[in-house]
C-alpha cells in the first residue's frame, strides 16, 4: 500500500495534520499505538482547552474528539493499535514497518509526519536515590490511574515539579480526597502556568516550596516517607538541609522530553534545546519528506498550538515534492532558550511565518528583537514573558529580503 | 488592597484590587469582572469523574458546564461520588441541571457511545443506550 | 609465638574490646566495637584456611540492630511438608541445584523468601560470564567458575536465555604495564584456560573499536562472554518446576529444630517442613541459616555493589566487558615517580579500594551497565542506591568509556554480595551436621559458577539419600525450557506469522522495549507463574527501557488483574505490602 502522507500518531498533534493533508486532496494514513485516539487528552480531563481554536475553555476529550469527529467523518484511513517498529528510506519514499493484532506488515509513504508526543522524565533521571518501594509515579501515569482507571494511587503525597501536570494533579489528587503535602521546584521560579498555580494550589491551600528538591525515598515495601533539600542556584542540594516527610506517594512532574527514536534512527537532526528535529517554517525537519508536529517538534504549553502547528505541518506534507531548499538558520538570542522553527526556507512561502519561542527568564516590559545578520528588523514590546508560557509570534520574513548565508536571530531583553 | 493573577485566559494578567474594588492590570473586561467576582463571590469550573457500569469505560470525564461558587465545590464532589452512569451517554449530554440552584449543569465531556472491536477499530455504536 | 597468639595480637591491637578463641576447628571473634570497618578488618587478620575450617565473626557492632526483611505472609500452608531436599534460597545457586536435582524422582522444594527468584544478588549483577583468569587453581572460586564458564554454550540452549561469549578484556595504558598480562597468561595455561592472549592496540580497536584513548593494548580473554542473570535463574526455576521441584515464595526460614547432629525440622512463617536434607544457599543469609543447622563455620561479611544502567544509545560503544588493569593510572598518576607508583598499585589491589574490579559491561539488551563498586557494610539487605556512590561510579567509569555522558544515564542499582572472610565459596558437605550441604559465600563469579555448583549439590544429596533408600532417576526429565520468544529481534515474517496464530503478539504494550501483550502472557502463564509488576518487568522488561513504565505499568497492572481474576488493587509492586492502588475514586463504582 502506499500513501502520500503518513501520520504517526493519533494525539491532538495527529489529527489535525491527518485532517490538514487529507483536505488537501492527498491519500492519508493514521497510525496510532493506543486502542483509541486522541493521545494524551484522554486523561487530561481538566479544562482550559481550545480558547483559541473553539473560543471555548473545554476539557482534553472535548478537544480531541471534536477532532476524531472530523477524523471518522472523512474517511481517512486509519490503524489503530498499531506499532511503528521501525522506518527504513528508499530511493525518495519511506518503508514503515508495523504491528498489529492482524500481523506485521509495512506501508510505502512520500511524506512522513512524525506526530509522537513526548514521555515524562523519570526518577532516576533526577537522581533521586534510597530504596525501590511502590508509590512512586510520575504525573502522567498518576492521572491515567485516576482519570482513566477510576483509581486511587495514593493518600498522601509530595509532588516534585511545578511544571503544569504536577499542578493539575496537585489539584486531581485533593478534589479525589488525597492529602497534598506540597509541591516541591527545584527551580527558583515556578515551572508551570501562572494560572495553574493559583487554581490548583492557592485555592487548595497546597504550599509551593521554590528551590528544593527530593533527594532519597524510603520504604521497602510502599513508600514511607521522602527527604526533600534545599538548592543551591546550580539546583545542587545544600548539605544540611535535609528533611523528612512522611508520606505514602511521590508524584514527578520533573519534564517532558519529546519523544523522536524513529526520527533519530533516520538520523534526523535534532534541537539540543528543543529535544525535537530541527525544523523550517514549513514544519519539514532537514531531512527531506520528514515534518514533525505538537509536543514532539517542542513541548507546547497550549494544545491550541499543537493543532495550528499540527495543521500547517500536514498541509505543507500534502504537497511536498522533493525540491532544493534554500535553509538559513534562526537561533536563539540573549534572553530566549530555543526558538521553532530553526530553519527559514528561502524558497518557500516567508509572509506568514508563526514562531514559537521561550524566554530565558521572567522579565517585565520586555523587548523582543528579530536581527538579520545584526541588523534589528523588527521589534515587540511584552509586558512580562516568563519561561514556563511559550510565545507566538507571526512574521512576514517576506519583506526583509534575506539572502542564503544570512542569520536570523531572536533576542529578548528587559527595557 | 488585594493582589492576584487572572485565570480567564493564558495571558495571566496581575491585577490590583483596591479597597473600593477598583480593578487595575486587566486587558480586557473579563479580567476586569474575574476580578470583582473573586473579591465577592469567587467561581470555579470543577472537572472531575463519575463512575460508571462499564468496563471498558469505568469513570467518566464531566465538568460544570459553567462556574459554579468556589464554596460549592465540597458539595459538589460528594455529589459525584453518589452517581453511577448506567447508560453510555454522549459528549455534552447533561447529568445534573442547575446544580446547587446556579445556571450550571453537570455535562459529560466524552461520548462513551463509541465501541472498539479487539482490532481497533472505531465505529459508533448506540447499543448500550436504554 | 604460635600463628594463634601472632592472631590475638594483631587482633586486638586494632580494639582490645575483641575476645578471640578456638572452638570446633574455627576462629571465633567476639566482642563489641564502635565501627565496621573494625569488624570486617579483624575478620580479615583471622583467616588462615590451612588451619581453620573458617572465621566465625560475631563482633558486634555498637549500637546497630540487624533487622531482617521478611515476608509479610502467615499461615500453614506448607505445615507439615516432608520433601526429600529442602533448598533454602531462590538465587541462581538455589535454583541451578533444584534443576539438577530434578533430574531424579525426588520430593524437592525451594523456599525463597522474596516475592520472586532472584530476588537477591541474582538479579542485582551485571552479568559478566567471567572466565577466571585470577583465581589459585585450588580455590573453589576457580573450580565451579571454570565449569560453569564452559557449561553455559549448553545451558543457553538448553533453558532458551540470551548468552553471549564475546570475551573480556583487561586494558592496560602503558608499556611496562605489559608484565600484567603476561603473568596473566602463564596463570591461564595453569589453569587451563584456552585462548587468553595479549592485543596491541592496533588488534584492540578490531574488537573493541570504541576502546579508550589511553588503552596502550589488553589483555583478551575469549571465553568471557555477558548474559542476563535473573533470566537464567529463571530459566533454571521454570526447568525446575516443569520436572516436578516445587517453588514456594514468600517463605522464610525463621528457625530449625536439630537432633542428635541432624536437622529435624525446619520453621517457616508457613508452617514447619521436616525435610530429609538441606541445602543452604541462602546467599547473605548463609551463616545465618549455617548457625540455625549448627553448622556453621564461616560468616557473611555484606560487601554491597552499586550499578548503573546506560541508554542503549551508547551500548554501541562496548561490544564485550572491560575492566582497567589494576596497575594502570591514568591522568596526573602518569607523571608518578617509582615508589609513589607502587603505593598507587597497592592500594590499587587493596580491599580498601573501593572501585576494585569495576568494569564497563554490554548487556545482552544492549544497554551498557557500569560498576560495580565496592563497599562493606553492616546491613545484610541494604539495597539503597546514593547520589555521592553513583556519581564516583560515572566519574571514573568515564575514562573508561570515553563517550558516556551523565544524561545517558536511564536507571542504577544496587546490590550485596555475601562474601565470607576466606573470600572463596564454602561449597561442602555438612561438618557438624550430617544432613545439611552448604553452598555459601557466593560472590563474583557467582552467576558464571552457580550451575557447577548446583551439579555438585545434586550429586552429593543423590548420594546422601541412596543412603536410606533408593533414589531413580527421573525418566520424564526434560532439559529443555522455551522461554518467551523476544518478537522486536524477529524477521517481519517471523513476526508476522507468530501474530497470525496468536494476535496477542502483535499488540504492543511496552513501546520503549517494544513487547507485546502475548509475551507478558506467556510470562504470567509460565511453569512458575508470576503475580507482580515486577516479575513481569523482570522476565519481559516492560518497564526497563527509556521511561521506565510511565506507559506501561497502568496496561501491565490491569492485564495482571485480567489474568488473575482480581481487582487491580490487588496487584503488586513486589511484595505483598507493595501496594500500588488504594481504592476506587468513586464510591458508586463498587
Amino acid at each position: 500500500m502506499r500513501y502520500d502522507v503518513t501520520v504517526i500518531g493519533g494525539g491532538p498533534a495527529g489529527l489535525a495534520a491527518a485532517l490538514a493533508a487529507d483536505k488537501e486532496g492527498a491519500k492519508v494514513l493514521l497510525i496510532e499505538r493506543e486502542r483509541k485516539l486522541g493521545g494524551i487528552l484522554k486523561q487530561c480531563i481538566h479544562d482550559g482547552f481550545g480558547l483559541m481554536t473553539f473560543g471555548e475553555k473545554l476539557s482534553g476529550p472535548e478537544y480531541s474528539e471534536r477532532f476524531i469527529d472530523k477524523v471518522l467523518a472523512s474517511g481517512i484511513e486509519k490503524k489503530l493499535l498499531t506499532f511503528v517498529t521501525k522506518i527504513k528510506k528508499v530511493k525518495n519514499e519511506f518503508v514503515i514497518y508495523y504491528v498489529n493484532r492482524e500481523g506485521a506488515g509495512h506501508i510505502r509513504t512520500k511524506a512522513l509526519v512524525l506526530a509522537t508526543g513526548c514521555r515524562e522524565r523519570t526518577a532516576k533521571q533526577v537522581f533521586i536515590h534510597g530504596t525501590r518501594p511502590s508509590g512512586i509515579y510520575t504525573a502522567g501515569t498518576a492521572q491515567y490511574y485516576v482519570n482513566l482507571m477510576g483509581e486511587m494511587p495514593v493518600k498522601r503525597c509530595v509532588i516534585l515539579g511545578s511544571g503544569d501536570i504536577g499542578l493539575i494533579m496537585a489539584r486531581r489528587l485533593t478534589l479525589e480526597g488525597a492529602e497534598v503535602l506540597g509541591v516541591y521546584e527545584a527551580k527558583p521560579t515556578p515551572s508551570g502556568l501562572t494560572r495553574n498555580i493559583h487554581q490548583c494550589l492557592r485555592d487548595f491551600d497546597i504550599p509551593l516550596y521554590l528551590s528544593h528538591t527530593v533527594t532519597r525515598v524510603f520504604g521497602d515495601d510502599r513508600l514511607t516517607g521522602v527527604e526533600v533539600m534545599k538548592v543551591d542556584e546550580n539546583m545542587e542540594p545544600i548539605p544540611g538541609t535535609e528533611e523528612r516527610i512522611e508520606c505514602d506517594g511521590l508524584i514527578l512532574s520533573v519534564g517532558l522530553i519529546p519523544e523522536n527514536e524513529l526520527a533519530e534512527s533516520l538520523d534526523v537532526p535534532i534541537d539540543e534545546r528543543t529535544r525535537g528535529p530541527v525544523c523550517d517554517q514549513e514544519y519539514m525537519s532537514e531531512a527531506e519528506g520528514i515534518f514533525c508536529a505538537g509536543n514532539a517538534l517542542h513541548v507546547n504549553d497550549l494544545v491550541d498550538y499543537v493543532t495550528e502547528n499540527a495543521w500547517a505541518a500536514g498541509k505543507n506534507s500534502a504537497h511536498y515534492e522533493k525540491k532544493e531548499r534554500i535553509l538559513i538558520s534562526v537561533l536563539p538570542g540573549e534572553g530566549t532558550s530555543y526558538v521553532v522553527p530553526e530553519r527559514l526556507n528561502l524558497s518557500a512561502p516567508l509572509n506568514n511565518v508563526t514562531m514559537y519561542f521561550r524566554s530565558a527568564r521572567e522579565m517585565r516590559n520586555a523587548k523582543l528583537k528579530i536581527k538579520i545578520d545584526g541588523k534589528t528588523v523588527f521589534e515587540k514590546k511584552y509586558q512580562v514573558v516568563r519561561p514556563p508560557e511559550m510565545e507566538r509570534l507571526q512574521i512576514d520574513f517576506s519583506g526583509f529580503s534575506i539572502r542564503k548565508n544570512q542569520t536570523v536571530k531572536i533576542i529578548l531583553e528587559e527595557a | 488592597m488585594k493582589e492576584f493573577v487572572c485565570i480567564v485566559c493564558p495571558n495571566g494578567c496581575q491585577l490590583q484590587v483596591d479597597d473600593e474594588g477598583n480593578v487595575a492590570g486587566a486587558k480586557c473586561e473579563r479580567g476586569v469582572r474575574f476580578a470583582t467576582e473573586e473579591m465577592t463571590c469567587p467561581k470555579r469550573t470543577v472537572c472531575s469523574t463519575v463512575a460508571t457500569i462499564f468496563e471498558d469505560f469505568p469513570v467518566l470525564p464531566v465538568r460544570t458546564s459553567q462556574e459554579i461558587p468556589k464554596e460549592k465545590i465540597g458539595e459538589l464532589m460528594e455529589l459525584l461520588n453518589g452517581i453511577c452512569v448506567k447508560q453510555r451517554l454522549e459528549r455534552g449530554e447533561v447529568l445534573v441541571k442547575h446544580l446547587f440552584g446556579t445556571e450550571a449543569d453537570l455535562i459529560s465531556t466524552s461520548d462513551m457511545t463509541y465501541a472498539y472491536f479487539d482490532g481497533g477499530e472505531a465505529i459508533k455504536d448506540d447499543s448500550g443506550r436504554g | 609465638m604460635s600463628s594463634f597468639k601472632s592472631k590475638v595480637k594483631k587482633i586486638k591491637a586494632l580494639s582490645p574490646d575483641i575476645e578471640v578463641t578456638e572452638e570446633r576447628g574455627c576462629i571465633v571473634l567476639r566482642g563489641e566495637v564502635d565501627n565496621w570497618e573494625t569488624v570486617v578488618k579483624a575478620g580479615r587478620l583471622a583467616v588462615d584456611r590451612k588451619k581453620y575450617y573458617g572465621v566465625i565473626n560475631d563482633i558486634q557492632l555498637k549500637g546497630y540492630q540487624p533487622k531482617e526483611k521478611l515476608p509479610s505472609e502467615k499461615d500453614k500452608l506448607y505445615d507439615g511438608a516432608r520433601p526429600d531436599v529442602l533448598i533454602i534460597g531462590g538465587g541462581l545457586t538455589g535454583c541451578a541445584a533444584a534443576r539438577e536435582l530434578s533430574r531424579y524422582r525426588l520430593d524437592i522444594m525451594l523456599v525463597e523468601k522474596g516475592a520472586d527468584v532472584a530476588a537477591g544478588q541474582s538479579s542485582r549483577n551485571g552479568g559478566a560470564v567471567h572466565v577466571g583468569i585470577n583465581y589459585s587453581p585450588s580455590s573453589q572460586k576457580n573450580y565451579f567458575n571454570y565449569r560453569g564458564n564452559i557449561m553455559y554454550s549448553r545451558l543457553e540452549k538448553e533453558l532458551d536465555f540470551p548468552f553471549e561469549r564475546t570475551g573480556h578484556l583487561m586494558l592496560i595504558g602503558a608499556k611496562w604495564e605489559k608484565i600484567l598480562p603476561k603473568l596473566l597468561v602463564m596463570n591461564s595455561k595453569r589453569l587451563h584456560i584456552p585462548g587468553v592472549r595479549y592485543l596491541n592496540r592496533e588488534q584492540l580497536l578490531k574488537i573493541e573499536p570504541y576502546a579508550p584513548s589511553w588503552a596502550y593494548g589488553a589483555l583478551y580473554m575469549p571465553t568471557g562472554g555477558f548474559t542476563s542473570p535473573y533470566k537464567v535463574n529463571v530459566a533454571l526455576a521454570e526447568n525446575a518446576v516443569t520436572n516436578g521441584a516445587k517453588i514456594c515464595l514468600n517463605t522464610a526460614v525463621l528457625d530449625m529444630e536439630t537432633k542428635d547432629g541432624k536437622i529435624y525440622s525446619v520453621k517457616t512463617n508457613r508452617g514447619t517442613i521436616y525435610p530429609k536434607l538441606v541445602i543452604n544457599a541462602a546467599g547473605v543469609y548463609a551463616d545465618v541459616i549455617a548457625e540455625m543447622a549448627g553448622d556453621r563455620t564461616f560468616t557473611i561479611h555484606p560487601r554491597k555493589g552499586t550499578d548503573i544502567i546506560l541508554d542503549k544509545k551508547v551500548g554501541k560503544y562496548i561490544r564485550t566487558t572491560e575492566v582497567k588493569s589494576p596497575i594502570t593510572v591514568l591522568g596526573d598518576g602518569k607523571k608518578l615517580g617509582a615508589a609513589e607508583r607502587i603505593k598507587m598499585i597497592k592500594f590499587a589491589l587493596s580491599h580498601e579500594n573501593t572501585s576494585k574490579g569495576i568494569a564497563v559491561i554490554h548487556t545482552v539488551d544492549k544497554n551498557m551497565i557500569v560498576g560495580p563498586d565496592v563497599q562493606e557494610i553492616p546491613d545484610r539487605e541494604d539495597v539503597t542506591t546514593d547520589r555521592e556512590t553513583t556519581d564516583r561510579i560515572l566519574r571514573e567509569q568515564m575514562q573508561v568509556a570515553e563517550k558516556i555522558k551523565p544524561s545517558d544515564v536511564i536507571a542504577y542499582f544496587a546490590g550485596v554480595r555475601a562474601p565470607t572472610y576466606e573470600e572463596d565459596f564454602q561449597v561442602r558437605k555438612g561438618i557438624f551436621c550430617k544432613n545439611i550441604l552448604e553452598a555459601a559465600g557466593i560472590q563474583s563469579p557467582g552467576a558464571t559458577a552457580a550451575p557447577a555448583i548446583g551439579v555438585k549439590l545434586a550429586r552429593w544429596a543423590v548420594d546422601y539419600l541412596k543412603e536410606t533408600g533408593p533414589v531413580e532417576r527421573n525418566r520424564a526429565f526434560n532439559p529443555r525450557r522455551k522461554g518467551t520468544p523476544h518478537l522486536a529481534s524477529l524477521s517481519e515474517k517471523e513476526r508476522d506469522a507468530l501474530i497470525k496464530k496468536n494476535p496477542d503478539y502483535g499488540e504492543i504494550v511496552c513501546r520503549c522495549e517494544e513487547i507485546s501483550k502475548g509475551e507478558i502472557l506467556d510470562v504470567l502463564r509460565s511453569p512458575l507463574p508470576v503475580y507482580t509488576l515486577d516479575a513481569v518487568k523482570r522476565r519481559c522488561r516492560p518497564g526497563m527501557g527509556r521511561c521506565q513504565g510511565g506507559f506501561c505499568s497502568p496496561l501491565v497492572v490491569q492485564i495482571l488483574a485480567k489474568e488473575w481474576g482480581c481487582s487491580v488493587e490487588d496487584i503488586k509492586k513486589n511484595t505483598k505490602e507493595s501496594r500500588i492502588l488504594f481504592r476506587r475514586t468513586k464510591e458508586a463504582g463498587k
